[in-house]
This record gives structure tokens, sequence and C-alpha cells, in this order.
């Protein structure tokens, strides 16, 4: 992690030319990191591997079960650790017997509070999280903790761990929590707070404003006021969090299924005050992320703790039910006023909105849904207002498009109400508002492919023709397209370091930091890596995410992964090249820089004939290994790093059930550079598959009553299954040229997610003239919209 | 001394035949066969995703059938023939032809969901070997995935299907370069 305290850092003197700064922008937030000038590297103009639809590195590992997840890892003597949790929204607990627990058969240690409230997770910034608590604030909190020999003793244990509750009031809704009527005062100053990653006041929303808005609403010809609502949304990884811990001594290492390893070793070290050499983690393979596994968890603490307090290993994976009761995307309700020129120009634009973030102010980083009203257009006059309001349920986080996945929710649907209303094409409405600056910090885009992804999207989904068909009036299926538009970071940057190794066989290893959540990051890393020293893939070997291995690297989140470590990858690879030339020179009897490194071969770029095979180089190495180091460099100064991208969807609706069919999906994506086409493609896909989820079926329920979520479940929360999901999905890359790193690629884990449930809210209104705010799109609303049409479609 | 006879009256113990080769193995009864695949002997390719019977990352075949492994007693596989992921390799470790496409098209993302997907499909090309998309997405429907979107994993199926009726197939290829085709 970055924190802001680090990047404060003062530069060791003497070093100053070496370092400079550069932004980065992670998840919607901008830092600015110091770091190591990197020689530049001429862009790569034609590719042999890279743009190649290379078949994973790790498939096979896949495919075979031979891929050790962190669930996998079966340690001798190990222990299973189970929580206990608050069955209540919110209480005081008055006593915890455990004698009972501990007398089970191979119960070894039960951890309470009081056993554990020295270590503090999070920091002032982020907000804290207790490990452990005796006032619970939301049902599934964490009071004590058991350990045994088998999971049945452990769960048993567990039941037999006797907690008095008293029980408190407690608020889950918002907007009751925010007025005067909450049952529940969070902190003195109110039950709220600003929303995102800037300067959080309780009390206060976080605000960004620009220009005037009455001016703005003066000079417009329309205004439309509108509110829109989202449900939670779970991550709901086919792989549960999970941890591991096994001490050797004083050496711990910890399996972790995580997004960033360097997070967890830097968070383990800080709360244990361990050295860092000594907190190894490992996070190889892992079944998915999507946000919610960005850093340590409480498991991660509890389970490091439970093994040092009984000597033994120490394993403890959430169930499916408790990962229910964790992290997940807030819910948001986004108010709007927005003034439009008759010939759809934005004059102002007025957004409110209340996101529900838990009980902790650690989750008022997530509470913001606005980041796309600031951004995507153009307009003049623009005031947002975020508030992160506590509730008794538990703290959310990231999630795929944390912000930008609600905030187009209500954004693209209101663009489509306006073109609508302004009898526009919506993409005419979205170009006439296009801008070439960021609006927010008044930089220049480095690239942006939006108008090609709008062009491109369009033809092939045959826009023009599809929008303007007209259903049959008899029939009670009724079709409709719809479409929208997004914007996320992606471009990346610093810290990241590579190692890439050359041994005397000619084999490569090449270590790097970086996560693979399933996103075929060691795949594209050797495909960079192959590229720049002009060998085939198979002759690489990838090492990723262990601490104690592979040099650091920043998360696996914020679309960021490709964009860098990649470039850090290609620099490592042109050091070692660099050096292996040297060698190669000697002994084809030129200089290094008249030699070219391709096919296997070193050869004199004048000259092909003239060559050596690049094992026969390697082996002439007098140290039998050498390696090649390379560093992340600086993003460009002054400009805006950002992906673009549109997608196109058309639904069936039968007017009878309510059912909404997504028949297809064409999305036009602007990441740079695609590295290999599968894994590109694969991203897309996949988000599109989540985004009609979050559309259509997903929805987190919590019982009013109770404040227990009865939605804890894969059968009730409802991911789409192979029935559910989209049957057919183009997708498009418009290879609109990024030259900000030296890979030339921008992110796209979380850009195909963003841009989705409002395409299909738009279809859906198109098809008949319903338009539902309110996610999941279920069939009482289109039922309930139609009727209050009064059959009018 | 009067604790370990304890335990070893509460093991339980079976013997079948796993992969193709006799097997027995101790456990403690209440196991489910998924635990005893896992953490008795070994087998982690077998995943869990829920224990509950939602997710199908725990699917076996057992006598040839598909079954939600977290839901069967390891008792209950006694004499009856399992198989798992460890065991769909053909002679001299040869990928089959759904490892084989799976590997190869991108249909394991983070990959957790694999397995189980890999042996319902199994089971379906045995009693259809020329599956439509809908029957595919019929027979896959127990399993969730939430990275892929499901449609790479259809065109594993229908690729390895059409190999192991000897025919050769390729699949389209996905992106199109926008402005320079
Ligand atoms: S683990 Fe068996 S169905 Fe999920
Ligand atoms: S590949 Fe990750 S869940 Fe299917």
């Amino acid at each position: 992690m970055i924190d802001d305290e680090k990047t404060q850092k003062p530069i060791p003197p003497g070093q100053d030319q070496e370092y400079e700064e550069s932004e980065v922008n992670i998840e919607g937030r901008r830092v600015t990191v110091r770091t190591r000038k990197v020689p530049p590297l001429p862009d790569w103009t034609k590719t042999e591997i890279v743009g190649q639809p290379v078949p994973r590195v790790d498939g096979v590992d896949k495919v075979t079960g031979r891929a050790k997840y962190t669930s996998d890892v079966q340690l001798p003597h190990m222990l299973y650790a189970i929580a206990v949790r608050s069955e209540l929204p919110h209480a005081r607990i008055k006593n915890i017997s455990i004698e009972k627990a501990l007398a089970h058969p191979g119960v070894h240690a039960v951890l309470l509070p009081k056993d554990v409230e020295r270590y503090i997770m999070g920091n002032p910034f982020a907000g804290t999280l207790p490990l452990l608590t005796l006032e619970p604030k939301y049902t599934g909190e964490e009071i004590a903790v058991v350990a045994a020999e088998t999971e049945l003793q452990a769960e048993d244990a567990a039941r037999l761990i006797q907690v008095d509750y008293e029980p408190l009031p407690f608020v889950l809704d918002p907007e009751v929590s925010m007025t005067d009527k909450s049952p529940v005062k969070f902190f003195p100053e109110g039950n709220f707070t600003g929303g995102g990653f800037g300067q959080r006041k309780i009390g206060q929303p976080s605000v960004h404003t620009r220009g005037d808005l009455d001016v703005g609403f003066k000079e417009a010809d329309h205004i439309f006021e509108e509110t829109f609502r989202t449900e939670p949304q779970q991550h709901a990884c086919m792989e549960v969090h999970g941890t591991t811990a096994s001490w050797d001594g004083d050496h711990l290492t910890v399996w972790e299924s995580t997004q960033g390893v360097f997070g967890v070793q830097e968070e383990i070290s800080r709360v244990f005050t361990l050295p860092m050499n000594d907190v190894r983690v490992i996070g190889t393979h892992m079944g998915g992320g999507f946000g919610s596994k960005g850093g340590a968890g409480k498991q991660t603490m509890l389970a490091v703790l439970m093994a040092r307090r009984t000597g033994r290993p120490v394993k403890m994976v959430l169930s499916r039910h408790e990962d229910f009761m964790g992290v997940y995307r807030p819910a948001s309700i986004q108010h709007y006023k927005v003034g439009v020129k008759n010939d759809g120009r934005l004059t102002a634009i007025e957004m409110k909105s209340v996101n529900a973030v838990g009980a902790y102010m650690s989750g008022s980083m997530w509470g913001n849904s606005s980041p796309m009203t600031q951004q995507m257009y153009a307009c003049a006059n623009v005031r947002t207002e975020d508030r992160a309001v506590f509730t008794n349920t538990p703290p959310p986080g990231a999630m795929r498009g944390p912000s930008n996945v609600q905030n187009a929710w209500g954004l693209e649907q209101l663009m489509d109400l306006i073109a609508h209303k302004l009898n526009m094409d919506p993409i005419e409405l979205r170009m006439r508002n296009d801008v070439k600056v960021d609006q927010v910090t008044h930089q220049p885009y480095h690239s942006k492919g939006l108008a090609e992804c709008f062009k491109l999207g369009a033809e092939k989904f045959h826009w023009d023709e599809k929008r303007l068909r007209r259903n049959d009036p008899a029939s009670t299926k009724k079709y409709g397209v719809g479409m929208a538009s997004q914007i996320w970071g992606g471009g990346g940057g610093p810290p990241a370091t590579a190692i890439v190794k050359i041994n005397q066989d000619g084999s490569i290893n090449l270590l790097t930091g970086a996560a693979d959540i399933g996103t075929g990051t060691r795949t594209v890393m050797s495909q960079i890596c192959a590229e720049e020293l002009g060998v085939a893939v198979d002759r690489i070997h990838v090492t990723n995410a262990d601490t104690e291995t592979t040099p650091y690297t920043l998360p696996s989140y914020g679309s960021i992964t490709l964009a860098s470590s990649g470039p850090a990858v290609r620099s490592a690879a042109n050091d070692a090249k660099r050096q292996l030339l040297d060698l190669a020179a000697g002994s084809l009897g030129v200089k290094p820089e008249e030699l070219s490194s391709k096919d296997g071969f070193i050869f004199v770029t004048a000259q092909p004939d003239k060559r050596m095979k690049f094992e026969a180089a390697a082996g002439a190495m007098p140290e039998r290994t050498l390696v090649g180091r390379g560093y992340r460099g600086p993003n460009p100064k002054g400009q805006s790093l950002n992906a673009f991208g549109a997608q196109f969807c058309e639904v069936e609706i039968d007017i009878h059930s309510g059912e909404v069919k997504v028949l297809k999906f064409v999305a036009a994506h602007d990441s740079g550079r695609v590295i290999n086409p599968h894994t590109f493609a694969s991203q897309v896909k996949g988000g599109i598959t989540m985004g009609t989820g979050y559309a259509l079926s997903e929805r987190r329920l919590i019982d009013k009553n109770t404040g227990v979520p009865v939605t804890a479940s894969l059968l009730e929360y409802r991911p789409p299954t192979s029935l559910d999901a989209p049957v057919d999905i183009e997708v498009y890359s418009v290879d609109v040229p990024y030259t900000a790193n030296n890979i030339g690629a921008k992110g796209v884990g979380e850009p195909p997610l963003i841009a989705t449930a409002p395409a299909i809210a738009n279809a859906v209104y198109h098809a008949t003239g319903v338009r539902v705010k309110s996610n999941p799109i279920t069939p009482e609303k289109i039922i309930d919209g139609l009727k209050s049409l009064g059959g009018r479609t | 001394m009067k604790q370990r006879r304890k335990i070893r009256k509460q093991k339980a113990h079976i013997a079948f035949v796993l992969n193709g080769e006799p097997c027995e193995v101790a456990f403690a009864p209440h196991k489910t066969l998924l635990e005893v695949l896992r953490e008795d002997l070994n087998l982690t390719g077998t995943k869990h995703g829920c224990e509950l019977g939602e997710c199908g990352t725990c699917a076996v075949l057992l006598d040839g059938k598909p079954v939600l492994s977290c839901l069967v007693l390891g008792l209950d596989a006694e004499g009856r023939e399992v198989t798992t992921v460890e065991g769909m390799q053909l002679p001299e470790g040869r990928l089959h032809p759904l490892q084989e496409t799976f590997a190869d098209l991108g249909a394991a993302q983070c990959g957790y969901c694999t397995p189980g997907f890999l042996l319902t499909a199994l089971e379906l090309l045995a009693k259809n070997p020329k599956p439509t998309r809908e029957e595919i997405a019929q027979a896959l429907s127990g399993n969730l995935c939430r990275c892929t979107g499901y449609i790479k994993i259809y065109e594993a199926v229908e690729l390895a299907a059409a190999h192991m009726r000897g025919e050769k197939a390729e699949v389209a290829e996905e992106v199109v370069y926008g402005l320079k085709s």
C-alpha cells in the first residue's frame, strides 16, 4: 500500500538526480511517489510475441489440479481456526465463557478481545479495525477465535463458546442514520463523513466544485432531476478469503489468497513489529479477488497470532456464509440535477450521493459515487457531494471499478434519459460533451480512444439500424438496445521492480512480485520478457507474488498490474539482454550496439547470418548466472492516464413475466496495446458477466428487523450462472497508440464492468419504456413499470 | 493409550477405486468425500467453494456420474469408483482433450472453478459427444465461475468434443482489431 506518510520520505542526499516524482492513480486515488528514473526504451513497433494469443503459461497447472491455492495448503500438525461472530448487528458483550470450548477434544486455544487488543489493523488515514471486539457493530463481526485439530472440532468449540449480549439499538438504512432519528450515534459530530480518498471530516460531505451552478442552471434549456439507487455487490470469489500461517522459529510464512503479497507483508510486519525479512507472504495462485483481497484481512492477523500462541501452523479459511458477511461494494443513493442546452451541451451538474459504509471509518474510503460525474463530460459548472454514512453493516471495500460502477448506473442512465428527451442519439449526446482534458485535474489525457470506441462499437453492433427498429405491438417479446460508456484509471505506475535471470543453459527465470488473480499476469509478463529478450515464451519460468523471492510491486488492484509491473519486466529483460550482448559481442567480434536478439539467436543486425544461439552466448557467461534488474519508471508529467470504453447491448423482455434476457454485448475498449488477445477478451467477457449480475440478479439483503444478512449464500445472492450470463459477447480493442510506458498498455481489469449495468438498463428502457432506476432490474420492477405506463407499449 | 484407542474406533476405513487405482483410506466418519479427498488423500485438485452444494467447485465423478463431493459422505464412496481432476490425464501423462482446450483457450482464469467444470463436462461428453451450446450451458449450470463469463468454457468444451470425435476444429479468433482491420 502506498500511504501518504511514505510518499513524504526525504530523498537520500546525492541521489536527487536519479529520482523524480510521478503521479499514480490507484482506484481513483492519485498519489505522488518518488521513483527511480529509468532509461527509456524505444516503443515496440513490430512485435512477435506481444500481441499474440499465447496460451496461459500456468494453464496446465490449473487444469490438472496441480496449482496450489491458499485453501489447499496442508501442513503437518496444522490447526484450524474459526471465529465466533456476533449474532446481533449492535451489542455490548457482557461475558464470554470459554471453559466448555477449551475442554472440547482437539481444542488448542481460544483468543479473546483482550488477548489481541494491542494489535490494530489499518491506519489513521484509512481507518482502523479491531481484530476482535466486545462491542460488535454489525452481524458477523469477530468476537473470539478458536483453534482445534480438525475443522469440525473447531466449529463445535466455537458453538460451545457462550457469548452474553446486551443488545443495542442499530441502524441499517443510511437515510435514517443521517437524520436525528437515528437510534445510533457513531460519532459525536454525526453519522456520516466525506466519501472517498480525500481529507474526510465527520459531519461533512466530500465536495468537488467548479464553476457556478446558478449560472449553469440559468443557461440550461432543460433541467433534469433524477434519483438512482444501487444495491451492495458482493465479490463472491470462488475461493473465499483465507490464510495459512506457519512459524519456523521467528520466521513466519503466510499463504494468503491475496491481490498483493507486499501489502500483506507490510501490514503483518507493522501490526506485530516484525522485521520484513522474517515475514514471507506467498500468494502465487489465488481464486479470484475483484478488489476484496487487496490487503491483509482480519483472518490473516488472527491466523498469525493463533499460530504463535499454539506453536502449530494454523489455517483460517472463511466459510461461504462468513464470506457473505465480509467486504462488498457499498450501496448508493444518487440525486442528480442536470442542466442541458437544446443542442445537448451540459451546463450544470449537481450530484449528491449517500453511500452506506458500515460502522467503521475504514469503509468511508469507498463511500463515494461521483468520480465519473466529475470527469466524464465537459461541464463548466459542477458540484458533487458524497456522504459516507455509517450503518450497522460490515465494512465495505474496493470492488472492481469502485465508485465508477455505482456512478455509471446513475450517470449513464441519465445521459440516456436526456438523449431520449432531446430526441438525440445517445452517442451523439456523449460526443457533444466529449473532453480531451481531464475536467478535474485540467491535465490533457495522454490518449483517449473513446470516440473510436463509439465508432467501432456502433458499427459492429449495427447500432444505427437496431436503435430505430420498432417492436411488434402484438408480440409479448420486446427487444431493445442500449449503450453506455466509461472511464477508469489503469495507467499504473511505480514502484515496481522485476528481476530477470539468465542461466548458463539459456533458460530464464523471471521474478516479479505481481499477483495473478486470474487475469493472466504470469502469462503477459512472460510474453513481455520473451519479446524483449528475443526468445520463446517457453524458455521462461515465472515466479510471482512471493515476498521472499520476488521484488516489490504495487498490489493488483485499480487495473494497474500490467501497466505497473509490465514496464519493469521489460526493463529487467532489457538489462539482462544488454549484458548478454556485451558478452556475445566479444565472441562475434563486433560492438554490442551492432547486435540484436530474436528467435533464440543473437546476430549482427546488419548481417543476420553472423549469429550465435542464445544459449551459446549464455553458456559463455563467466558468472554462470546473469541478473537483469528493471524498475518501473515515472509516468509522463502533467497528463492524465485513463482507459476508456463503450458497450452496446441488446435485450429481450417478456412483458408477461418481466424476465430480461441479454442477447448480445459488443464491447469496444481503449486500453492501449493488447498484450494478449485471450487474456484481454477474458477480462472483458468476465467483467460484462459480473455487470450483468449487478444489473439483473445480484442482491445483498439484510433483514430490517434483525440486522442479519438473508442472502448470505450463493444460491440466494445469485451471481450469474451459465444460464444467466450473456451468451454472445464481442470484444474489440480500438488500438489507439499509447506511449506513457514502455509496453504501450493500460489496464483492462475493471473497465469492462463499469458500463455494463447501465447499458442493460438503457436497453430495457428502449424495449419497454420502463426506466428502472434501482438495481437489480427484477421482473417485478418491469411489470410494475409497465403497469404504471398503462400498457403503453 | 486410552485416548488413542478411542481415536482408532472413531475412524472409518473404506476401500474404493480412485482414479482407476484401488485405494484404502481411514478418516473420521463424519467427513464428506470432499474432505476425505483433500485432507486424508491430499488430492487438493478438487476445490471447496461453499460446502453447501451451491457452487460446483467440488464436483467429482462417482461411478461416472457427477456429484458434489461436499454433499457426499466419504463413507458412501465405499466400493465405488471416484474420478477427480487428478485422474483425468490419459496414459503417459497426456492431457485429456478437455484439459488441453481449457488450458489453450484460457477457459481457466483464476482456475478455482476449473476442476469442477472439467469433470462435469467430462460426463456430459461421455453421454453426448456432440452437445449444442444450450446443452452445454444446461449441463454446466450447477458450476459457478466468477471470472470467465462462461463463453470460453463453452468454446473449450465444444473444441474438446470435436477433438474427441476425431474432427479438426478451430475456434474463431476473438479480438478483432478495430482500427487496423
Ligand atoms: S463446495 Fe460443493 S458445491 Fe460448493
Ligand atoms: S476461473 Fe475463476 S472462478 Fe472460474
